[in-house]
């Protein structure tokens, strides 16, 4: 599989998702004509990301199995990208099979009380850790 | 109380909608906004709350296919402070009882009830639902406002759905 290293656009968000060396980045505005069209890829990548772990796991049964931080730092968001978004957090939270330790940081601007309101019921949505945290 | 705008602060747009004419709209807002004494958060409310509107009427007019209806948006600012956004787009005849339903219920939820139908239109797939999606619920909970609703006959398949929400920038 590949990493995926897309530039932050003016409706779009940086991401950066590295199997390699385990970043796992989303940063900027999320509000694009298609959502369901950007986020797709994303969506198959986790899913990718799950099937290799599986590999790299089920031939090193030993192999310490390593932390996934997955950190989301969003400027705006729109309410389709939140619905896609979401989609995203439940295909994170399939990983964590493959990890003892799988974490989301949802990070906000501190004067955004909108993007840490989106955090925090993400945070209740799912059932994995979750740190909403004020930059 | 001091107005944190000058009076002149509006948008008025009548024409077709689109992503470019949505994003050009709010581009508008965001200019007229420069210099203000106002906060990134509530900026962003702002720009969210207009977008929201914009991308409801711009989806309805996808789904139903009618590229070439209007729309009409008016922002203005009442002495309260308080920005007044009003959107009249066309909505088919067939469609307008069930919206004005959607939007009543939305109306008349408190914060709890509201949060619930926020958790459940994400989960489940009411995003592209006009009148019930996440769009108008998240407005509703960022406003804290009532949306004030009502539809004007335009011909024989058609009225004229006018949707005004408030948003206070005093908070």
């Amino acid at each position: 599989m590949n990493a995926i290293s897309l530039e932050r656009t003016e409706f779009t968000p940086r991401v950066n998702f590295d199997h390699v060396n385990f970043k796992f980045e989303i940063e900027g505005e999320s509000s694009p004509e298609d959502a369901r069209h950007f986020y797709a890829p994303l969506l198959k990548w986790i899913e990718d990301f799950g099937s290799y772990l599986h590999f790299l796991y089920s031939d090193s049964p030993t192999a310490t199995k390593r932390d996934i931080v997955f950190t989301f730092h969003l400027d705006y968001v729109t309410s389709s990208s939140l619905k896609n978004l979401y989609d995203l957090l439940v295909k994170i939270e399939s990983l964590k099979s493959y990890t003892d330790h799988l974490l989301i940081r949802w990070v906000h601007d501190a004067d955004d009380e909108d993007m840490e309101d989106n955090g925090r019921e993400f945070s209740k949505m799912l059932k994995i850790p979750f740190e909403v945290l004020g930059a | 109380m001091t107005d944190i705008f000058p009076k002149e602060m509006y948008l008025d747009y009548t024409g077709v909608i689109d992503f470019t004419r949505k994003k050009e709209l709010i581009t508008r807002l965001t200019n007229s906004l420069k210099g203000m004494e106002i906060n990134s958060g509530m900026r962003k409310r702002m720009v969210y709350v207009l977008e929201e509107l914009l991308s409801n009427s711009h989806e309805y007019y996808k789904k139903r296919e009618l590229p070439d209806e209007e729309i009409t948006l008016i922002l203005e600012l009442n002495e309260n402070n308080e920005l007044e956004i009003q959107l009249s787009n066309t909505v088919l005849k067939e469609d307008s009882a069930s919206l004005l339903e959607k939007i009543e219920l939305i109306n008349s939820l408190v914060d709890e009830q509201l949060q619930d139908l926020f958790e459940k239109a994400i989960v489940s797939d009411l995003t592209n639902n006009f009148g019930g999606g996440l769009g108008l619920i998240s407005i509703r909970m960022k406003t804290g406002a009532e949306f004030r609703v009502d539809l004007i006959e335009k011909n024989e398949f058609q009225n004229i759905l006018n949707l005004k929400t408030i948003l206070n920038l005093n908070i």
